[in-house]
């Protein structure tokens, strides 16, 4: 399973400068940056790992945040300690300048000569996204590199012309094809645990599973409550209109039956119109928020700024963006951040299974955390494609979940209803997500030059080779996998 | 509103092209809306200016712009102008100025980050817009007739002009048109050119009511309504000496509208060496199969473009005729287009859909990266298309849009070269991408022979093309 989990922690600003040296010099050990230079020799060797970012976030009203990006798959304590054998040195010297390794409890650890483990210092300041997305969510690292390597060699077998196989029907191409990758492929043998599809469907309720109990008891609850209640009160009704005398014991229920129903049904009339009551007025406070909150239309864009990311960008398939907003002030927009980022995190799961958002699949990892007692919002994104056209994408096709998301942070263009507007604004919201956004100081990918549509269709044709037989049709729609 | 009936509406009920008032005719330069059909020859006329304190350049500026074309009517002559940043700058615009123009045209196409983005190589090209090159263009002049020799004596004259106030000439291109019987222009390879355009719409139909290929007019004029339902954003200048005097109030307090009714032309000299196109294409297809029957180069080379060389869309069956197919519906696998052929990445319509309920989404979002395109080729046309006579031609790309981060740049990165185009794996646009794969869908398994490059970029840059009113305030320049 994968999973995304952040260190954030505050850096002691006497000793940012130091804190900025030794995250460059970690950056410039793994990513010289020099062509034929080998790159990421380290990074490479911890197995767990997909996405990882470093970048220190500034802002006037705050001490600077270092932000750790941890995309990874497996336990976390697992995936710590493949870190930790790679990095341990570093980490141990860029979190020695935050406030938290001041603190008592942690401070031993940062004493120099000191080589306790920092596992529990990790798991003690590592954060879970408040909303998550995943691309690929059934693709461990192994799938992903057999899969790229099945891939090419298919592609040398078949040749510019398709060969021999080009003579066969569909069903006989993967008959063919299966026969040959048996022969090549000694795990190809080996039943696959979990399957994709078990994998796939894991993921789809995973945020739903947990909550089901809650829900049964809390419905229960509710209904053992409100049954009693109506109980209480027709038994009350009953009393004052002085029984049903002289009819049989079953006319006597029926009516009781009847009474409850009724009183039944108007106690939820009124629970109802006083909850539709209180959701309006909320509503229109809302809207007025909405219609009056101040805006930012011109967010100011450094030139310089601009050509730094653009220097940074678009080196290999994927790009990464991080992003730190304030969220806006008051009870009702602290709520509705919360509530936004908890239904996102509930359904995304269920509606992006298999890693569409909207018509949109190019995103590997992304997710959104609430920071600092929720007063700010992080945002942390590795993508296919160039930065353009990702925000291109937020506009032209996940727009309301964008909105959703966002529409409750300081600056975010107009919203309506909080998923209406807002990211609709193309030009202002890009320019708003750019202002945002902060140069990462360390990035990896542990697969830059795969899509997420390369992935998937590589694990497609995977999955399809592990079949022993295919009908005409999805041969057919195999073969054109290939 | 499905797919069936945004194709219908294209076919029944287009929307009525954009007509400017006629205020804003008198102000937008003609290229913009026309291509200017039967004027068959043209040139192009890339000059220098001297450097300041010569003051030639603004005298050249005032001299010229009573001759430029505006959209007014018909003419025997065209005359349009844009200018690279560079050349503002020497026209004496300040920086403040230049600097509310669009970031990528302030840059100009040469930056080290741009030629990667754009898979370029700027260190080999004849000319671009950078300062820093020796030969930077600051402006281009376009001079367009319906006759060669109609064309001279303005080409002469113009030049005669231009040299006498000091400024010189980095590079001419005379450029043609090449008819078929069916008065329909080819390019070099032999492919119809110029046929998938946009169709510019008032802004403000709403985007349900569009068609296929239609665009707000914002999306290539600059003021006007774009995409997102605003003014696309131009260049302004402050309020001071005869700003008043030439240009209109800008939205905001104490501006002026430079951008008004201009837009940004980018430019692209694309050397095509066609015998290699067409040996590779024989080579290529020697041993791949069309159906049952062994390949020809000339249908490899009409898979690699997606159209026949008449300009039919290939689709499964053979061909249609017409712009007004969509992908998703008819051709989801490429077996008619390839997925990854040259028409197809660079307007990929509903194609990239997931589901039949995406296509509307998608054609929406598509329409957001089109651009205006006015391209013309230049050099004799090959006698023998297998044999190399040397001679230097290709295709000046042209193309408008009101945002060229959002259009142009888009379209080049994300779909022409994107590597990853569609599903493909390491490609690039078969006819304007560096040697790659090409991926045509096939049953039972795809062929994918290895098309080579054939063509060259070896000029480029990015221009402002102002309004007439621009163009008598940067005349007029103190």
């Amino acid at each position: 399973m994968l999973a995304i989990v952040d260190i954030l922690l505050e850096a002691d600003p006497d000793s940012l400068k130091l804190m900025r040296q030794r995250v460059q010099a970690l950056a410039n050990r793994e990513d010289p940056k020099i062509k034929g230079a080998p790159s990421f020799i380290r990074l490479q060797q911890i197995p767990q790992l997909h996405f990882m970012s470093m970048q220190i976030i500034e802002d006037g009203h705050f001490d600077p945040l270092l932000v750790f990006e941890n995309n990874f798959e497996g336990e976390p304590e697992t995936y710590w300690q493949s870190v930790l054998t790679q990095l341990s040195g570093d980490l141990r010297g860029i979190f020695a300048c935050t406030k938290e390794a001041k603190e008592k409890t942690w401070a031993p650890l940062f004493v120099s000569g000191n080589n306790d483990s920092l596992v529990p210092f990790l798991q003690a300041h590592s954060c879970s996204p408040s909303a998550q997305h995943f691309g690929a969510v059934a693709n461990s690292l192994l799938s992903i590199s057999r899969g790229r390597e099945v891939f090419e060699d298919i592609q040398s077998e078949l040749g510019p012309t398709g060969s021999d196989y080009r003579k066969l029907d569909a069903p006989g191409v993967h008959n063919e094809l299966r026969r040959w990758a048996l022969q090549k492929y000694e795990w190809l043998r080996q039943a696959e645990a979990p399957t994709t599809d078990q994998a796939l469907n894991t993921y789809k309720w995973s945020t739903l599973r947990p909550v089901v109990p809650w829900l049964v008891t809390v419905i229960l609850l509710v209904a053992l409550v409100f049954g009693f209640l109506t109980i209480d009160l027709s038994n009350h009704l009953l009393h004052w209109w002085g029984g049903l005398p002289g009819h049989s014991l079953s006319f006597h229920f029926a009516v009781r039956f009847a009474v409850r129903f009724i009183v039944g049904f108007f106690v939820l009339l009124l629970l109802a119109s006083a909850i539709v009551r209180v959701g309006f007025a909320l509503y229109k406070v809302l809207r007025r928020l909405e219609q009056t909150d101040f805006t930012q239309d011109h967010p100011a864009l450094s030139p310089d700024q601009l050509k730094l990311f653009a220097s940074q960008e678009d080196h290999i398939v994927q790009n990464h963006l991080a992003s730190m907003v304030l969220v806006k002030p008051g009870m009702l927009r602290g709520f509705l951040i919360r509530a936004a980022l908890r239904a996102l995190h509930l359904v995304v799961p269920l509606v992006a299974w298999n890693g569409y958002l909207g018509s949109m699949r190019t995103i590997h990892f992304a997710h959104w955390t609430l920071v600092g007692n929720s007063g700010r919002l992080l945002f942390l994104s590795n993508f296919d494609g160039s930065w353009q056209s990702y925000l291109d994408d937020f506009v032209d096709k996940a727009a309301h979940g964008l909105t959703l998301a966002w529409g409750n942070c300081v600056g975010f263009p107009r919203t309506q209803d909080l998923v209406l507007q807002g990211a609709a604004h193309g030009t202002q919201f890009k320019a708003w997500a750019r202002q945002s956004q902060t140069q990462n100081i360390l990035w990896y990918s542990a697969y830059s030059d795969l899509t997420v549509n390369q992935i998937i269709r590589n694990a497609s044709i995977v999955d399809g080779l592990r079949k022993a037989s295919m009908q005409q049709k999805e041969a057919e729609q195999w073969a054109q996998l290939l | 509103m499905g797919t069936a009936s945004l194709i219908s509406a294209t076919a029944t009920s287009p929307n009525p092209e954009w007509k400017p008032t006629s205020e804003t005719a008198a102000d937008l330069q003609g290229i913009i809306v026309s291509a200017y059909p039967m004027h068959l020859v043209a040139m192009f006329i890339m000059v220098q200016f001297p450097a300041p304190p010569a003051t030639g350049q603004k005298a050249w500026v005032a001299n010229i712009t009573p001759r430029i074309t505006d959209s007014t009517g018909e003419r025997d002559i065209c005359l349009n102008l844009a200018f690279s940043a560079a050349g503002l700058a020497v026209l004496g615009l300040s920086k403040e100025v230049l600097a509310t123009f669009s970031r990528p045209f302030q840059e100009g196409m040469t930056t080290d980050n741009r030629a990667r983005f754009l898979v370029d190589a700027p260190a080999t090209w004849k000319w671009s817009d950078c300062a820093s090159n020796t030969n930077c263009v600051h402006a281009q002049l376009l001079i367009y007739a319906r006759t060669q020799s109609a064309l001279d004596p303005v080409v002469a004259a113009e030049t005669k002009t231009l040299l006498s106030l000091g400024l010189t000439i980095a590079d001419q291109i005379p450029l043609r048109v090449n008819l078929d019987k069916d008065q329909v222009r080819h390019e070099h390879f032999g492919f119809a050119d110029g046929i998938s355009q946009p169709i510019l719409v008032d802004g403000e139909i709403p985007v349900e009511k569009r068609a296929l290929h239609e665009i707000p007019v914002g999306e290539v004029v600059l003021g006007q309504i774009n995409t997102y339902n605003a003014p696309a954003i131009g260049p302004v200048v402050p309020n001071s000496s005869n700003a008043a005097q030439y240009l209109k109030p800008a939205t905001m307090e104490g501006f002026f509208d430079l951008g008004l009714n201009g837009t940004y032309m980018v430019f692209r000299q694309l050397k095509q060496d066609v015998a290699k196109f067409w040996n590779n294409m024989k080579a290529a297809s020697a041993d791949l199969v069309d159906d049952q029957k062994p390949a020809t180069d000339e249908w490899l080379a009409q898979k690699a473009v997606g159209r026949t060389l008449a300009g039919d869309m290939l689709t499964p069956t053979g061909s249609a005729d017409g712009n007004d197919m969509t992908f998703f519906a008819s051709d989801p696998t490429g077996f008619g287009c390839p997925i990854t052929s040259h028409v197809r990445r660079a307007n990929p319509r509903d194609g990239l859909a997931p589901t039949q309920k995406d296509t509307e989404d998608m054609i929406n979002a598509t329409n957001r990266h089109r651009i205006m395109r006015r391209g013309r080729i230049y050099g004799i046309p090959i006698a023998d298309r297998y044999v190399d006579d040397g001679v230097d031609r290709g295709l000046i790309f042209l193309c408008m849009n009101s945002e060229i981060e959002r259009q142009f740049e888009f379209v080049q990165h994300t779909w022409l070269l994107n590597p990853m185009f569609g599903f493909g794996y390491n490609e690039s646009d078969p006819i304007l991408g560096s040697k790659c794969p090409f991926s045509i869908p096939s049953k039972p398994v795809r062929q994918q022979p290895i098309i080579d490059t054939f063509i060259t970029p070896v000029g480029g840059g990015y221009f402002f093309l102002p309004s007439l009113r621009a163009l008598r305030y940067l005349g007029a320049l103190g």
